[in-house]
């Protein structure tokens, strides 16, 4: 714990660098509709932390919970079927490679025409976001597994699901952890948006509100909570993965 | 134990054969080594007794019947050890146990620990394998092999990837699991000496694709120790074998 604070100390004295900046073109510029100082960042998120806390970020979150579990659950669906079977990886991948030419930003008004202002329309913008990388990642790590390993696990008379239980499985398991870093940063950008365009609450839905009356620092409070929200998670994600994937520097 | 007749065998796409028409056999408790440049195709051969490959003609057998269907009838032991890192040590060497099935876990424990202290790792099952040496790893990759408990162990130059001094204590280690555990081995190597030390028989890849193996009886009885290989006609079957496979050359 130590060691990785002595290594966290150039990036937060460049964090803190680019605050200090910040705050004193804020300062400059004196106009907190446009441009607000930290400082009135942060004291904003203090005046409005019960909404903030107890509506917004909630709504958000379960948005990000539910498009997650339905986001890992269909990479990992598509990334297994495609390692199964050579004739669903030739229609599947280049599909899914192509799906993420689609801006999704520019489709999620349709969404709010499909499922109104429920949770689902922004549910289906975040999955849309974030099964891409689970889904690749994963299918990566399936490929990557050395066919000696198999060859030896042949040799001593396994089937396929014993090679898949005992050799892809466990091998696959550090690029899950990859693909979840990955989708748990685009899940919470996906809901985000979601609710931009189209919520009656979230985290998203209050930045546009604070927008529209020109309240600067208010349009930042609830996107501080938002990367905060995400770095936490990606943090626990990570202190899991250390429990789990205890032989990653091997390899 | 077992027969190669007439295997032929070619990789798709290439143009000559790697095998053609080949023909040999190791006898049931035999120490056999193949000896050959890189790339004259043993490890071709080794990948067809293991039933990884499937020859194009010809007939593959052990014990008499036709590898085709037969299941579990060879231990085989790769270049490197393969041991899976998000395994201990123990758990590695069960591996075919458990693919086999049909053993309790207290049976397969029990397997395992004799197995462990066969190869001199007692106390190391719990360890991960990136704690071990290259050495320990072998051993262990080795009693892996024998707990699949086949009669026939394929082992395909195990000590390739290891430092001199650990080749030449772990080729002494070799034989000595061999005299206790009474198996066949047919061991693929590109070191004439190693091959010298360790075998009742070399026998030598010709130039591919491989038609025939060229016998070389090795002219010593077991036990062995370093200095045999200073004994005379030791050393005068090294060179001939260096002689021969250096006629390969262009």
């Amino acid at each position: 714990m130590k060691r990785s604070a002595k290594a966290d100390l150039p990036a937060a004295i460049l964090v803190f660098a680019l605050l200090m900046v910040w705050q004193a073109a804020a300062m400059g510029i004196k106009a907190a509709y446009i441009l607000p100082s930290p400082v009135q960042v942060v004291r904003r998120l203090w005046e409005l932390r019960g909404p903030l806390f107890t509506a917004h970020l909630p709504a958000t979150m379960s948005v990000v919970g539910i498009g997650l579990v339905i986001s890992v659950a269909l990479g990992l669906g598509l990334a297994v079927l495609m390692d199964v079977s050579p004739t669903a990886e030739k229609a599947l991948y280049p599909l899914i490679v192509a799906s993420q030419t689609i801006p999704t930003t520019a489709l999620a008004p349709l969404f709010v025409l499909w499922f109104g202002y429920s949770i689902w329309s922004k549910v289906l913008v975040t999955v849309l976001m974030t099964f891409f990388p689970v889904a690749i990642t994963v299918f990566d790590g399936f490929r990557s597994v050395r066919t000696d390993m198999e060859d030896l696990l042949i040799t001593f008379g396994a089937d396929r699901r014993q090679i898949f239980r005992k050799l892809k499985l466990p091998a696959v398991l550090p690029y899950f952890f990859s693909a979840l870093k990955m989708a748990i940063p685009l899940s919470v950008i996906g809901a985000a948006i979601g609710e931009w365009l189209g919520a009656q609450s979230g985290l998203g839905y209050f930045s546009r509100r604070m927008m529209t009356q020109l309240d600067g620092a208010g349009v930042f409070a609830p996107i501080l909570l938002l990367s905060a929200a995400a770095m936490l998670l990606v943090a626990l994600t990570s202190a899991l993965e250390r429990r789990v994937v205890t032989w990653r520097d091997q390899s | 134990m077992l027969e190669f007749q007439n295997v032929s065998f070619r990789y798709p796409g290439d143009g000559t054969p790697t095998l053609d028409g080949l023909s040999f056999r190791a006898e049931r408790g035999e120490f056999v080594s193949v000896i050959g440049p890189s790339g004259c195709g043993k490890s071709t051969i080794f990948r067809l007794a293991s039933g990884l490959l499937t020859p194009d003609a010809g007939e593959i057998t052990v014990n008499g019947q036709s590898i085709a269907g037969q299941k579990n009838y060879c231990g085989y032991m790769p270049q490197s050890d393969l041991l899976f890192p998000w395994r201990t040590v123990a758990e590695n060497v069960r591996l075919p146990l458990e693919i086999r099935g049909g053993l309790s876990k207290g049976e397969m424990d029990d397997e395992t620990d004799r197995a462990l202290e066969a190869v001199g790792l007692s106390g190391w099952g719990k360890k991960s394998p990136k704690e071990l040496s290259g050495g320990m790893r072998q051993r262990a990759a080795f009693a892996r092999t024998v707990l699949t408990g086949s009669e026939l162990l394929l082992l395909d130059e195990p000590f390739s990837a290891l430092d001199y001094l650990t080749r030449l204590s772990m080729r002494e280690w070799l034989l000595d699991q061999w005299q206790r555990e009474r198996k066949t081995v047919l061991f693929i190597t590109h070191d004439v000496e190693e091959a010298v030390f360790l075998s009742g028989r070399v026998l030598a890849a010709e130039a591919r694709p491989v038609t025939a193996l060229a016998p070389f009886p090795v002219p010593l009885g077991y036990p062995r120790t370093m200095d045999s290989l200073k004994e005379p006609a030791m050393l005068e079957l090294k060179t001939r074998l260096i002689e021969k496979l250096r006629r390969r050359e262009p």
